[in-house]
């Protein structure tokens, strides 16, 4: 009984913390006055308190503030390459999956040899490709995530397409096209979905970490992952400035997973 | 039999390993700009007849096709080609900075096994396990550059237990290692007990306690080995977050070895040393799946080629 | 009985779960060389009582009990160290599936000598050496009457037959020589050949003086072995008493249902056999041609090959003719392996023979593409051992059972449809107010009873049906029998029955089929195959189905 409340707690604290970190990314203006690009050389590397809850930096510019509009690129990029990723995965992945064998096997080898590489690194290549710069950074985690979710939804198509209810389908001799569309988009879909919850929150680490490297947008645009970066040198003065955006990082990609999860197995025990 | 199947499994190997040369070639010839250009800095204003006479002495004039032959066999004499900017064959480059990159994934990954194992097999109670499962979750989740900082500004700068900075000895070793490492042992440790706990909830672990077997037994015995065959399947993705988070790491803590070579090539362009870094990667996966399917084969002895059909049933 | 050592005695064991009380003041006892049955269905509280013999009852349940010795120790205060020192030395357990319930990644041997590495030598306690374990358990492999026993030791489980695993399973049991057996469904998993010989061998361990309790669903199992019988429903004994007694003279009105519900096999009378006499005459049953109607399903030579492992290659289904007329019924019997449902998937069109063919109401059904089968797949409908995973999840009942309607029924009005939707699931006896849920919130026998509904909606001329009723209680399974015979009746819908189970072929088939290793080896009315039975196989299966005395 408490362990369920406490899960309840948990995951109600996620969901609203994704609901304010999505209000940051379309109405900033909202949770701070100032101007996330307004120095103030009165008030260089004041530590977090009254005024500045997240301390400034070493231009005077609030922290806090930074951070809060951060959130739109952050979110949009977590987001859009994710929704993008998952609609070409999940379109190449079920044609895939209901392709005769020839093609499936051909398609799958190709997809084995992108998987071989670990995300981060695809990433980096596609910036080797595309060249630095935040449209770019965006294209290339949602490159890095298509082969997992291509994947995903070939596999799911081949468990849904030899599934007893699709034979039963077949069984009282409905239409190929049709059993496709009542019976194997709607099911393979279903997992996708919940893995995409999850993967907005690796695509955010991904993409902050380009920026981090400097690969993204350049100063002085508020964004999570240079945000850190340009506090790293701050460390032994000032560690407010690369801790805050780190945590909001965190704490996003938590909420999302716990989300993700719940979602998991509020649909793992339908089916049992 | 057994020689056909060692056969197709080199093959597929090799295969991998070409496919990523050859992606990696095509992909870097779409890559806008004159690489020569990139060769001689952005400042120099060479004359063309110079840099015609470069493009030519790099086979760059010549057919697409006839530069991807002689890119695949000077590849397989092990020939990875001349960095532009460092002037360096690619394979020296690599060599040089490998050791230090070797060093902090092996550093990581015992680390991560280490937490991970201790984390699954010794935390019990429910509640310890509740703790730790947050724990994990916000390793997994926290960005690996923001650990190394936080880490940095604790221990380096705080404490002042281990430099901030370098490569030289173990001290210098143990913040990079351990930034790696807690993102793959919280995955790894959460793998891990979902698989302990799901064997200890099969039948034969009802069996085995009903020999007497205790809880020690019933883990090293049983139940870890079972544990282990979904933890072989995240392999792959711990190799990519020793090698991903090198990048990372190297470039928070000033160390040299491969990822900065990875950065540098990348911010600069020095194509060779990229898609010499594509095919190295290619080829340390392919050896880590062979390692992974061989752990299987001696984990799992069930593993065995299935009953077909001889058409097709599908 | 009376003057040899008890080995179990509990009293008013109760064992709950939160507000639920899943046991209710239990009380049994056995004896040294006696072997009580504890039957009852699923969630009446068998396998609770069972593990609280073994203190392994799981984590959230609450136990109260007034005695509880086990083998000469009073257990009732048992801490988890207690009940480790006391299990595999004094009471040991045998459970339904030994591919499950030994360890899939150790060998069989090193499965067996477990207990004796955790206790030590029995009696003694002393630590064992390294030979003397592999001998031992050499021993104990020997004595449940596992061939090469040595050789055996050193394979894995899945390398062995079900009968060898569920052996090897009783041998790790017995290593610490345990006054006390608790085998929970030892035979389910088994063909009835070899739970024949797997209850025999309990029947000997028995006679050496090994004390068991056998938990079952299954009360013809039973029969055979247990010398009382103790019949739990809803947490409660309701009734005990020697077997016997029990089985001829039922006093509670649950035994009685249950006795009812339980398929029966006539008894068969195995005359001399005539050397031949299988092979030369298969009598040809069910072929239909004297009346002049087109038989429903025509069968004709089907062979279905598969490659094996190894390379070689194994006919699934070899040779396999046969007719269904309208509103007759042909049962498929045989073992586990023996390709009937790979025969069942080519009646269906969802797998096509190597060789034959197959007719349906007298045009080509296999080796025709998919496309000209699909108008006609609504007068052949399937019915599967697993309703739940044949049932798109998403879907209510009432769309599950409106998927099945023909071309013709969609065009109709809604209205019309919903009405037919319910007269369906009115025919199936289920009730309307079904018509909402979904799959998983159905019980089994319903489940059973919406695909039924589901296959009648396209008003086939017959339904194959595999294994429909294993995985059922027995009184469910009653009731869908009896539904499926209604509806043969009723609808004059043929029926081909696929089991392993010759009782419930024997109550609702009129025609038999025997298969082994893919091939037809006897067929007949299933009266005189089953009275009668002439293929040396056929005597062997029948004669090990349990009977009631």
């Amino acid at each position: 009984m408490r362990a369920r409340l406490r899960g309840r707690l948990g995951l109600i604290s996620a969901a609203l913390f994704l609901v304010v970190v999505i209000v940051m990314a379309i109405a900033p203006w909202i949770f701070t006055p100032i101007d996330p690009l307004t120095t103030d050389t009165s008030q260089i590397l004041q530590s977090p308190g009254w005024g500045h809850p997240f301390g400034t930096d070493q231009t005077g510019r609030d922290v806090f503030t930074r951070v809060v509009y951060g959130a739109s690129y952050s979110l949009g990029v977590g987001a859009g390459a994710t929704a993008a990723a998952l609609i070409v995965g999940v379109v190449v992945g079920t044609l895939v999956g209901l392709a005769p064998r020839v093609v499936d096997g051909v398609a799958m080898r190709g997809v084995e040899i992108l998987l071989a590489f670990p995300e981060f690194l695809i990433a980096l290549f596609a910036i080797a490709v595309l060249g630095p710069g935040p449209i770019n950074v965006a294209v290339a985690v949602g490159v890095a995530a298509l082969p997992a979710y291509i994947r995903v939804a070939r596999a799911e198509t081949l468990v849904v397409r030899r599934s007893g209810y699709v034979e039963a389908a077949k069984g009282m001799g409905m239409h190929p096209l049709r059993v496709a569309v009542s019976h194997v988009v709607p099911n393979t879909l279903r997992p996708l979905g919940v893995i995409a919850t999850i993967g907005i929150g690796t695509t955010i680490v991904a993409a902050a970490g380009l920026s981090f490297l400097g690969l993204g947008p350049q100063d002085p645009t508020p964004e999570w992952g240079l945000l850190l970066s340009g506090g790293r040198n701050l460390l032994g003065q000032a560690w407010w400035v690369a801790f805050f955006p780190g945590a909001m990082i965190t704490l996003t990609v938590v909420s999302a997973t716990v989300v993700g999860r719940r979602l998991r197995r509020a649909r793992e025990g339908r089916r049992s | 039999m057994i020689f056909r199947r060692i056969l197709a499994r080199v093959a597929g190997m090799l295969v991998v390993v070409w496919g990523a040369a050859t992606a990696a070639f095509l992909v870097l010839k779409l890559v806008p700009g004159d690489p020569v250009d990139v060769m001689l800095g952005v400042s120099a204003q060479a004359s063309p007849e110079l840099k015609q006479s470069i493009r030519a002495e790099l086979g760059l004039d010549q057919p697409l096709l006839v530069q991807y032959v002689s890119y695949l066999s000077r590849l397989v004499r092990g020939d990875f080609g001349t960095s532009y900017q460092l002037r360096l064959p690619v394979t020296d480059v690599i060599g040089q900075q490998l050791g230090y990159t070797l060093q902090l994934a092996a550093a990581s990954l015992a680390l991560a096994l280490v937490i991970a194992l201790a984390g699954a097999v010794l935390v019990h109670g429910r509640a310890a396990r509740g703790v730790f499962s947050v724990l994990e979750l916000l390793a997994i989740s926290s960005p690996p550059f923001w650990i190394g900082l936080v880490l940095l500004s604790v221990f380096a700068f705080g404490l002042g237990w281990f430099p901030v900075a370098g490569a030289d000895g173990i001290q210098s070793l143990v913040l990079p290692a351990m930034t790696i490492a807690l993102p793959v042992a919280g995955i790894l440790g959460q793998v891990l007990r979902t698989g302990l706990e799901d064997a200890e909830e099969q039948p034969f672990a009802t069996t085995a306690r009903a020999r007497g077997a205790g809880p020690a037994r019933l883990v090293l015995r049983h139940t870890l080995r079972h544990a282990a065959i979904p933890a072989l399947t995240l392999a792959g993705y711990i190799v990519g977050s020793l090698l991903g988070g090198a990048v990372i790491v190297e470039s928070v803590f000033a160390r040299p070895g491969l990822g900065r070579v990875a950065l540098a090539a990348i911010t600069n362009r020095d194509l060779p040393v990229v898609m010499g870094i594509i095919v190295f990667t290619a080829i340390v996966f392919v050896l880590v799946n062979l390692l992974v399917d061989l752990a299987y084969r001696a984990i799992d002895p069930r593993i065995a080629p299935p009953t077909t059909a001889i058409r097709g049933a599908r | 009985m009376t003057s040899s050592r008890e080995v179990v005695r509990v009293s008013g064991l109760s064992v709950r779960f939160g507000q639920a009380v899943v046991v209710d003041s239990v009380s049994l006892s056995v004896s040294a060389g006696e072997c009580l049955a504890i039957v009852g269905e699923s969630g009446s509280g068998k396998t609770l009582t069972a593990k609280a013999l073994l203190g392994l009852l799981p984590d959230g349940a609450s136990v109260v009990v007034d005695e509880l010795v086990i083998d000469g120790v009073d257990a009732r205060r048992n801490s988890e160290r207690d009940w480790r020192r006391i299990r595999g030395s004094r009471v040991g357990l045998v459970s339904q599936d030994a591919l499950v319930s030994l360890d899939p990644l150790r060998r069989v041997g090193a499965e067996v000598a477990e207990v004796l590495e955790v206790h030590g030598a029995p009696g003694s306690g002393e630590r064992m050496l390294r030979a003397a374990i592999v001998d031992a358990v050499t021993g104990l492999l020997g004595r449940v009457a596992v061939p090469e026993p040595a050789e055996r030791a050193r394979q894995y489980p899945h390398e062995l037959s079900g009968g060898l695993r569920q052996r090897a399973l009783i041998a790790s049991a017995l290593a610490g020589e345990p006054g006390i057996l608790i085998a929970d469904e030892p035979t389910t998993a088994l063909d009835v050949t070899v739970q024949a010989q797997v209850l025999d061998l309990l029947s000997r361990l028995r006679a050496d003086g090994l004390g068991i309790v056998v938990i079952s669903h299954d009360l013809a199992v039973v029969a055979g072995i247990a010398d009382r019988v103790a019949v739990m429903k809803d947490g409660r004994i309701v009734e005990e008493g020697a077997t016997t007694e029990v089985l001829s003279n039922p006093q509670h009105p649950y035994t009685r249902m249950l006795l009812a519900a339980a398929p029966r096999l006539p008894e068969p009378s195995f005359p001399e056999l005539v050397e031949g006499s299988v092979a030369g005459g298969f009598p040809s049953t069910g072929s239909g041609g004297g009346d002049g109607v087109a038989p429903v399903l025509r069968a004709t030579g089907l062979g279905r090959d598969f490659r094996r492992a190894d390379g070689g290659i194994r006919s699934a289904v070899d040779d396999v003719s046969f007719t269904v007329r309208a509103g007759a019924a042909i049962g498929v019997v045989g073992e586990s392996g023996s390709g009937k449902t790979t025969l069942a998937r080519l009646l269906l069109a969802f797998d096509e023979p190597d060789r034959g063919s197959v007719a349906l109401e007298g045009h080509e059904w296999s080796g025709i593409p998919e496309r000209r089968r699909r108008s006609r797949r609504g007068g052949i409908q399937y019915i599967s051992q697993d309703p739940l995973g044949s049932f798109d999840p998403r879907y209510t009942v009432a769309r599950i059972v409106a998927e099945g309607l023909r071309g013709d029924a969609r065009g109709t009005s809604p209205g019309g449809r919903a009405e037919r939707i319910r007269h369906l699931l009115d025919s199936v006896g289920l009730d309307a107010s079904l018509e909402g849920r979904r799959p998983h919130e159905l019980s089994g026998g319903q489940r059973q009873r919406v695909a039924i509904a589901r296959a009648l909606a396209s008003e086939p001329r017959i339904l194959v049906c595999d294994e429909p009723v294993s995985a059922l209680d027995v009184s469910i399974q009653a009731t869908i029998i009896d539904l499926l015979a209604g509806l043969r009746r009723d609808l004059g819908v043929a029926l081909v029955f696929v089991s392993h189970d010759l009782a419930v072929v024997a109550q609702l088939c009129d025609e038999v089929l025997v298969m082994k290793e893919g091939r037809v080896v006897e067929r007949g009315s299933t009266r005189d195959v089953f009275e009668n039975p002439r293929h040396p196989f056929t005597r062997a299966l029948v004669a090990a189905v349990p009977r009631m005395p």
